[in-house]
Parts: C-alpha cells; structure tokens; sequence
C-alpha cells in the first residue's frame, strides 16, 4: 500500500511529538489520527480503517505492548504496527510475537520513520 | 577481724579483672593492682610506676589532673566515664584505648577504674563504617530504580528537541524558512532543555549522600515537589495514581534537605509498591501540613496495609515483606534513621482508612502559622 493512500495511527503520550510525528505523516499526504496512550488508540481502531500503528511503549493507562497484543487478538484486518520507542523495553525477537513489524529508537530521523513506515505498508502487502 | 577482713578486700583488689589504682591528690600512686599495671605499663616511659599524673600526662594535657583537683572533697562521686586514646606503644598498629571511672573513696584519695576498652572503640568504627556503607548501598539501589524511569524521561524531550532540529534543518534545506517557526522552534527547545535540566536536579539531589549537609531551612512544599517530580514517572508507567496535596509553601523546617528528600521519595515508592500490588483504583496521596509546632508529611497509600504483627519490625534493617530481589529491607530504617537525626520520627497512622505513613519534623518557629 502506498503511504499517501495510509490512515496513520500516532500513538504517545508526550503530546509535543505527538503533534510532530502527525505533520510528518501529514506531510506525505496520509490521513492522520492521534492517541495518547494504548486505550485510546484501541477506540480509535474500532472507530476507524487503520492501516498502520505508530506507537511509543511506556504510556500510562495502557502500554504498548498490551495494545499491540489486544490488535493481535482482534478478528479482522489487523494495522500493520511500528515501536518508536527510547529504550529496549522488550527483545526484539519477540515483537512478532505480538504483532509489530520493527522497532525503532528514539530521537528519530522524520527520514528514517517515514521510510519505515513505507516499508512496513509494503511488506503487509505481501 | 578487721585485718582479716583488709586481707580479704586486699586479695579482691588483686585478683579484680579491672585496672584499680588508688592516688593521692598530687598523682601518687598508693595502690596499683596487677590488671591496672598490665594496663598502664604500654604507656608508661618509668619502668616505675608511681605516678599516674605523670604517665597519663602526655596523652590527656592537663585536663584529668584539674578534674581531679577541682573534684577533691565530693565522697562518692562518680565522674562520668572518659576515654584516653593513647599511642599503643604496642606492635598492634590500633590506636589503644583506656576508659576511666574515677570514684572519690575518701578525702585526697581517688579510686580510679581502668579498662581496655579498645575493641570496642574498634567495633564502633567498623559499625560506624558498615552503616554508612550500607545507606550509600541503599541509595545506589533506589538510584538504581530511578535510573531507568529517569532516562525515560529525559529521552522523551531529547526526542521532540531532535525532532524540532530535523525539521528546521529540512525547511531550511527547502529555503522556505520563516521567522515565527524558528522563533517558535527555538521557544519549545529552551522550554525542552529546562525540562531535562529539572530532571537532572533533581537526580543529583537523591545521588547525593547529604548526610554531611549544613542544616538549612528549606521550605517543605519544594521539597515535596522534588520528589514527586522524581517518582512521577514510576506512577506513570505502573498506573498508579499520584495525588499532591496542598502545601503552605511558607512551611518550613531545618533540615537537611536531600535527605529528607530521600524519606519522601521513599515513602512514595513504598506506597506505590503497595497500591500496585494490592489491585483497585491504586492512588498514593502526598500532604505536607503543620500540626502544632511540626510539620507533618503524610503519605497515603490504597494497598492493604501493614498488619498488626509486623508493625513493630518494618522500621528495622533488612526487614521487607517485599519478594526477593524487590527490597533490601534498609529503605524505611535508614529513613527512621535520618528522621530521628532531623528531631523527627516516621510512624503509621491507624486512625486513618488508608494506611498512612506520617514523617513528622520539628517546624521552623518563624514558619507561618496555618
């Protein structure tokens, strides 16, 4: 799927990179929905078509690892996931365990996120 | 009858396991048993002892024989006990020390009681030493803790400051870079770099040991605050609510102020660890407030209280009901510890619905009045 094509979900609850996170997808002509922490963001896949998940792990009210499990565990067309995150709260081999493509660190390159997020489209594709 | 009874306190004198020496006003011994010659003999220069003026003299200036002279009348008078630390003289390097009761028998005459009281003296330093290690240990523990909910929270602003520069760099790169968006870029990263400096503060503050801290006024809304500030993030991640009360921000206490720091950030952690683990609606609650002439900290917790039976052991070292590898069990003593140094003292509440850890601290008598 093409990035311009995606709705792209922002998940962190670190309201300022938030915001910069969703201009940069804005940017590249995806259609952007914001939420602050795993909960939220559960709301708004119920509410909405996503195809892909950007998400921070440590959040209160709800983690992002608890979110990535409960998408997992839904029935249907699951958003492809992307861990943007500071620290290595969880290996990397078991991120497909829980459904998440890749993990990346932050600071970040708007770049590299977004060249991740495209890449991460694809390979759901196939 | 008489002599056989002189007999008898002649032989107790010699066989007593304590140093007796009997001196007259001027210093002169009258009568010396064998344990106080074995004691006095490292430190004698005369072979001949027969003054112990003369031979205390060089360790204790002049002070022990003015005592001694000033004293001259009282019968029955016990000086407290003083300790001479003397130049062993002896092939162990460990300083030797003689503890010394004087007792004023009859007119001009003391008795003196000697011991050796150097293992002693030796075991207090080690304790002394093993004690501060243990607290500096503890406080590398809590560090420990914090260290990685810290570099969370550093790392966030790191991020959005990254970010902020990665974009600036491309608009400028497009040259269609405009004044209000750099002004306003470069507002959000100064604001971003107090965010961090904050935290960096406030992480020195609990590295510190501070024990040896000047005793200062501080106000105890900031530090409340501090501490609050550095626990925040583990509330955060754990989904425990942290409540801050209202504080008189007038209130304050002499302190020191890291340490009481430390008391804080460690009841709240304790508190959190119990909300955590006992399930509902975990919230801490935090209040600073003056009863009287203290000032009181109250920290409410939602998690099952302490029972009645441990009551009496929470504050001792290594007591935990923590899992192994959760606790030391030194967290709530070093805090007793350095509350009981402040005036203070830490204890539970029971007439409160929560459990309730209540650190009390003398107030400051200029401190405002609510």
């Amino acid at each position: 799927m093409n990035l311009a094509e995606a709705t792209v979900l922002v998940v962190d609850d670190e309201p300022q990179l938030r915001t910069i996170f969703g201009v940069w997808f804005e940017r590249e002509g995806c259609r952007v929905l914001l939420a602050q922490n795993g909960a939220q963001a559960l709301e708004l896949i119920e509410q909405h078509h996503v195809h892909l998940v950007i998400s921070d792990i440590r959040m209160p009210v709800m983690d992002g690892i608890e979110m990535a499990r409960r998408i997992k565990a839904r029935s249907g067309d699951a958003p492809a996931i992307l861990f943007v995150t500071g620290f290595g709260d969880i290996d990397d081999r078991d991120l497909g365990g829980i459904g998440v493509s890749k993990r990346l660190n932050k600071p970040i390159l708007r770049q590299v996120l977004v060249e991740a997020a495209r890449e991460c489209l694809l390979a759901k594709d196939k | 009858m008489l002599q056989a009874e002189h007999e008898t306190l002649l032989s107790l004198l010699y066989m007593c396991p304590v140093g007796l020496v009997e001196v007259n006003a001027t210093g002169a011994i009258t009568l010396i048993n064998p344990h106080a010659m074995s004691l006095l003999m490292p430190i004698a220069t005369n072979a001949v002892v027969d003054n112990l003026f003369d031979i205390l003299r060089p360790y204790t200036a002049s002070e022990l024989t003015d005592e001694i002279l000033d004293f001259a009348g009282t019968y029955g008078t016990v000086f407290e006990k003083r300790r001479f630390h003397l130049p062993s003289g002896r092939r162990d390097p460990a300083p030797y020390v003689l503890s010394c009761t004087l007792l004023m028998i009859k007119r001009d005459c003391l008795m003196m009681l000697l011991q050796d009281v150097s293992r002693d003296v030796a075991q207090e330093a080690i304790s002394e030493a093993v004690r501060r290690q243990i607290a500096a240990s503890e406080r590398l523990v809590a560090l420990g803790t914090m260290a990685g909910g810290l570099a969370h929270e550093i790392n966030n602003p790191i991020a959005i400051i990254h970010a902020l520069a990665n974009d600036l760099a491309e608009t400028a790169e497009r040259k269609k870079l405009d004044t209000a968006a750099v002004t306003a870029a470069a507002a959000q990263i100064v604001d971003l770099c107090k965010r961090i400096e904050k935290i960096n503060s406030d992480l020195l503050r609990l590295a510190r040991d501070g024990a040896r801290d000047p005793v200062a006024p501080a106000a105890i809304a900031d530090i409340i605050d501090s501490a609050v500030r550095a626990c925040e993030p583990f509330f955060r991640d754990s989904g425990v609510e942290l409540a801050v009360g209202h504080h008189d921000p007038e209130l304050t206490v002499a302190c020191r102020e890291v340490q009481i720091g430390q008391i804080l950030v460690n009841l709240l952690h304790n508190g959190l660890y119990a909300a955590r683990t006992h399930g509902g609606a975990p919230r801490v609650r935090i209040e600073g407030r003056r009863r009287g002439n203290d000032v009181e900290v109250r920290v409410w917790d939602t998690g099952e209280g302490v029972p009645h039976e441990l009551r009496d052991h929470i504050m001792e070292p290594f007591f935990t009901t923590k899992p192994v590898g959760e606790g030391t069990g030194l967290g709530l003593s070093i805090s007793a510890q350095i509350a009981t140094a402040h005036g203070g003292r830490i204890e539970i509440d029971d007439r409160e619905a929560e459990t309730c850890f209540v650190l009390t601290l003398p107030a400051l008598k200029d401190s405002a009045y609510r």
